[in-house]
């Protein structure tokens, strides 16, 4: 008798602790959340995915998308971690959520983005503890991480992350000297209808860039507030010169670091001329899903391709 | 003579319009500087860059794309003796698109090799918005059959569509404006070999005009004038379809100008004989073009895209025609 | 002559049944209870049917497993039968209007007006997604009572629903605009909402589908014999002294009342109403009091069978109801044209 009584008090013990927290999320709900999760289940592939993998949370379970294959894959996941749905289950196609299949992953914390899932709140929350993550709200992309790396309590993993990073910062701004003093221009080059979109936050690629102190160009301030990017003619290339061009590409559809060449050349046709970052050989592409979701992984891998450039 | 004059008006308006077209933009560029970048292009001056690369090639596509959808318009007008149909109407538009998407998700094909599955999407939207229509009311022909059933087909395809794109959205970004509508800068380079398929939709348009005309006085008085109505019917469904589909692939589903245009050529100069179809085709040239020069200014240097300048314009026109038509049949 | 019930109580009362539309309505219903069994014990959690029956047994309780997957799957089948319903309900009462097969609900500027509430209040006037989808049933109705204002000057139909058909087409047009600011993956968002499928349909949901459906199915039922003027058209009626006009309006708005919540909460579903009424009309005939039933019972029918397909057949793909509906319609033309032809 003694021994159940023991084994008891050890069990609530072990237990209490665990739904000793609540934490209010983007949605503006407070949800008791087990203290350290053990069953994290992702519906968010290249935010919440990336950044539970990165933190090394138990994530059990991710969305995924089918690739013309027919197999699902992690976008963003796959690209910086390599992750496949060898290690961790498909909780559902992104935009096709199954309900069942998510409940019977048995998650003890369902992380879900406010834009897609909004309308599912309720149904997700009667699974598990449910936090609505909002990308979108305007705030900077670490600052959300680090909340979200609070929610499933790995703050600690965070902290030890960031402070690489801004290590990091400082040796890469020391090695690029005066270069930081220079203007940057972040742009997507419409490969098909000739058009330049302008970004104004881009993930983890403008964030790094103004965290080493490179100045906007002035283009990027007329992006009206409350939307991070503006379509514009390519009349206006003369607008984006900066000493520095960063863009992306997409690898599934034929893209590679060349691409954009190739498309200024067809939307700007002598943009050669035009443009200083041509000339001294400042235009930079980097794969998109590498260096748009939030991850300290891309932001290292950004600065060590900025640093080869200062060389 | 009097129509004659009036395609002469029409094409001073046009030429008017190209050369406001190539004079506004994100910033308005001075006219010697525009004639000397026609006539003296240097590829070294940006303006001039500007204004042969980007300004001109977006006139030709949106001259292409209004004047191939608004004869497209008016042959199905004019065949299925309905006035509320056109390409976009007809679910055509939405037909295409669907089976472009799938194209470009399946296969990844590029340019002008969507033209086969967009024919394809475009015949088979045609094809359920019929047999919708003919379900309900075999023998009469109500006009409003044709276009609910092309609505439906519209929204049908359009769902599909959206199923395609929301398994992946990311993956699509590049097409966002094509899914839209859009004129690009160098969307002439599809044109170079989609414009056959335009030229000869608008000879063989010309020459199926006289049928078209007998065909209106009724399927019996064709026959009995030498025209085989059938053929006639057919011929002109295998020009229409095609044609609209090669400025679908080109710019993607801009709506309207191919249901407006046929309506107005008929108020300012009738539609018997061969001119209402070259003025059709100039009108409906003049209208993308105007399109395209608002959705270029109006929130500058924002572009905004040429199918929604269209849908909006389109849409209180669409309004505008039926208010006026359905108060006329009233009095 | 029709064969037909008479039920007589006293003197003055007698209710003449026909009997083959009531027959056929009780098939309809006993398969719609088959079918809806069946939705509820299908899906990816296995579910014997002796727990679902436990859980549907009054006074008894299931396990706290079997509540829980019933919670995920029991809003869906409910709004299923209740929305196919509604929505053929809807599509016939416009057909009777109109007097043609093929008006939709959707024509009405319903589903647009929905969406451009949603999209411009959540973009521009910055309302809280929660709050989204009772500001879309607001759009919905507005853009109903716009349409109708607009058209009804113009005391004809076709109009009506060329007007929605312009109203939508303009509303589609100021939602782009704001759709495509975004990038691709919120504009594949908002598609995905003005697209029918029942995944996110809540209890919370279910439970507002049926306090709107319950009055307006009842009144449904009410006025549909007294439609039946309507089916001669607008100079017989009045000859034969119906009020046309009035009448036809006061359908419209129960249209446009029965199909908004649905488009609120599912969105809209093409094809559906025209479906259910065709088939309505070839079992039992024109007159509404006995097609209406009929079609609202294949309507239900329809969009069960639809989603529950949708969400078991395909896995892990899961496969909006909206578009099985639309692809079993097209198949319901084939078929039928075949029959037309084969026939001639």
């Amino acid at each position: 008798m003694r021994i159940l009584i023991l084994a008891w008090a050890i069990l609530l013990v072990l237990v209490v602790p665990t739904f000793a927290r609540s934490v209010t999320d983007h949605e503006g709900r407070t949800v008791e959340v087990p203290d350290h999760p053990q069953r994290i289940l992702s519906l968010h592939d290249w935010t919440l995915t990336v950044m539970a993998r990165e933190l090394g949370a138990p994530l059990i379970a991710s969305i995924g998308r089918p690739s013309p294959d027919g197999k699902p894959f992690m976008r963003g996941a796959r690209e910086l971690f390599g992750l496949t749905f060898d290690q961790v289950e498909l909780a559902s196609l992104h935009g096709k959520p199954d309900l069942e299949r998510i409940r019977a992953l048995k998650p003890d914390l369902i992380v879900a983005n406010l834009g897609d899932f909004a309308a599912l709140t309720d149904q997700l929350s009667s699974i598990a503890p449910t936090l609505m993550f909002n990308p979108e709200s305007g705030k900077p992309p670490f600052a959300l991480y680090r909340e979200f790396a609070g929610w499933i309590g790995k703050e600690q993993r965070f902290d030890t992350l960031k402070a690489a990073y801004d290590q990091r910062l400082a040796e890469t701004r020391a090695r690029l000297g005066t270069s930081t003093e220079k203007t940057y221009a972040a742009i997507l080059a419409d490969g098909r209808d000739g058009s330049l979109t302008i970004l104004k936050d881009y993930g983890v690629l403008t964030t790094v860039l103004d965290d080493l102190g490179f100045h906007r160009i002035p283009l990027s301030g007329t992006v009206p507030s409350g939307q991070s990017r503006m379509r514009i003619g390519a009349e206006l290339v003369g607008e984006i010169d900066a000493d520095m061009i960063v863009t992306t590409y997409l690898p599934e559809n034929g893209g590679s670091p060349q691409s954009i060449f190739n498309d200024l050349d067809r939307i700007a046709p002598g943009y050669q001329d035009f443009l200083r970052a041509y000339a001294e050989k400042h235009i930079l592409s980097f794969s998109r899903y590498e260096v748009y979701p939030t991850s300290f992984r891309g932001a290292l891998a950004l600065m060590d391709a900025l640093s080869g450039m200062a060389r | 003579m009097k129509p004659c004059s009036r395609l002469a008006l029409l094409l001073v308006f046009l030429l008017f319009l190209a050369g406001m077209h190539l004079v506004s933009g994100a910033r308005f560029s001075p006219i010697h500087v525009v004639t000397q970048a026609l006539f003296d292009y240097d590829p070294k001056n940006y303006q001039h860059v500007v204004i042969v690369r980007q300004r001109l090639t977006r006139l030709v596509v949106a001259g292409y794309a209004g004047m191939v959808l608004s004869v497209s318009g008016l042959l199905l007008q004019k065949v299925l003796r309905n006035g509320l149909v056109s390409p976009s109407t007809l679910g055509i538009n939405s037909g295409a698109i669907t089976f472009v998407t799938l194209g470009i998700y399946l296969f990844g094909l590029n340019g002008a090799e969507l033209f086969w599955p967009a024919l394809f999407g475009g015949i088979t939207a045609t094809m359920v918005a019929f047999l919708a229509a003919g379900l309900v009311n075999r023998g009469n022909r109500d006009p409003l059959s044709l276009v609910l059933g092309g609505a439906m087909t519209a929204t049908l395809f359009s769902a599909a569509t959206t199923f395609v794109i929301s398994l992946d959205p990311e993956r699509f970004d590049d097409q966002m404006s094509w899914l839209i509508g859009d004129i690009g800068n160098f969307d002439y380079q599809p044109l170079i070999w989609l414009w056959p398929v335009g030229a000869a939709g608008l000879a063989l348009a010309l020459l199926l005009s006289r049928s078209l005309d007998l065909l209106s006085l009724g399927a019996e008085q064709a026959a009995s004038l030498g025209t085989d109505p059938r053929l006639v019917q057919w011929a002109s469904l295998a020009i229409a379809i095609p044609m609209a589909i090669s400025a679908v692939c080109i710019v993607g589903p801009i709506g309207f100008v191919g249901l407006v245009a046929p309506h107005m050529t008929r108020m300012m100069i009738g539609e018997t004989g061969r001119i209402p179809t070259l003025f059709c085709a100039l009108l409906g040239a003049a209208i993308v073009i105007g399109a395209d020069i608002l959705a270029r200014t109006l929130l500058a240097p924002k572009l905004l895209n040429v199918g929604t300048v269209m849908a909006l314009c389109g849409g209180v026109a669409f309004l505008a025609l039926i208010l006026s038509t359905l108060r006329r049949r009233q009095a | 002559m029709r064969r037909a019930l008479l039920i007589r109580s006293g003197r003055h009362v007698h209710i003449p049944i026909a009997l083959r539309p009531a027959a056929i309505l009780l098939v309809l219903l006993s398969l719609l209870i088959i079918l809806a069994f069946a939705a509820l014990d299908l899906g990816s959690t296995p579910l014997p049917a002796g727990e679902l029956l436990r859980w549907l047994a009054p006074f008894i309780d299931a396990t706290r497993e079997t509540d829980a997957v019933l919670l995920l799957r029991w809003p869906r089948v409910a709004v299923a039968i209740l929305g196919g319903a509604m929505i053929a309900a809807s599509g016939h009462l416009l057909q009777i209007v109109s007097r043609n097969g093929l008006a939709d609900p959707g024509l009405l500027g319903i589903s647009q007006g929905t969406m451009a509430a949603v999209v411009l209040g959540a973009a521009v006037l910055g309302i809280p997604p929660q709050w989204l989808a009772p500001a879309g049933l607001v759009g919905g109705l507005a853009t109903a009572i716009l349409v109708l204002s607009l058209a009804y000057r113009l005391a004809s139909t076709t109009g009506l629903i060329l007007v929605g058909l312009a109203v939508s087409i303009v509303l589609g047009a100021l939602i782009e605009i704001v759709m495509v600011q975004g990038g691709m993956a919120q504009f594949a968002r908002w598609l995905a909402w003005s697209h029918g499928s029942l995944t996110a349909v809540s209890a919370e949901n279910a439970r507002m589908v049926a306090i709107w459906a319950l009055p307006l199915i009842v009144l449904t039922l009410l006025v549909a014999r007294s439609a039946t003027p309507l089916l001669l058209g607008r100079e017989q009626a009045a000859a034969i002294g119906a009020a046309p006009q009035k009448l036809a309006l006061l359908l419209t708005l129960l249209s446009a009342a029965l199909v908004a919540p649905i488009v609120a909460v599912v969105g809209p579903i093409s094809f559906l109403g025209l479906i259910a009424a065709h088939v309505a009309r070839k079992l039992v005939g024109e007159r509404p009091q006995e097609a209406l039933p009929v079609s609202m019972a294949c309507g239900a029918l329809l969009l069960l069978v639809a989603d529950t397909a949708g969400r078991t057949l395909f896995l892990p793909l899961v496969v909006p109801a909206g578009i099985l509906v639309s692809v079993a319609g097209v198949a319901t033309f084939l078929i039928a044209a075949r029959f037309t032809s084969s026939r001639r």
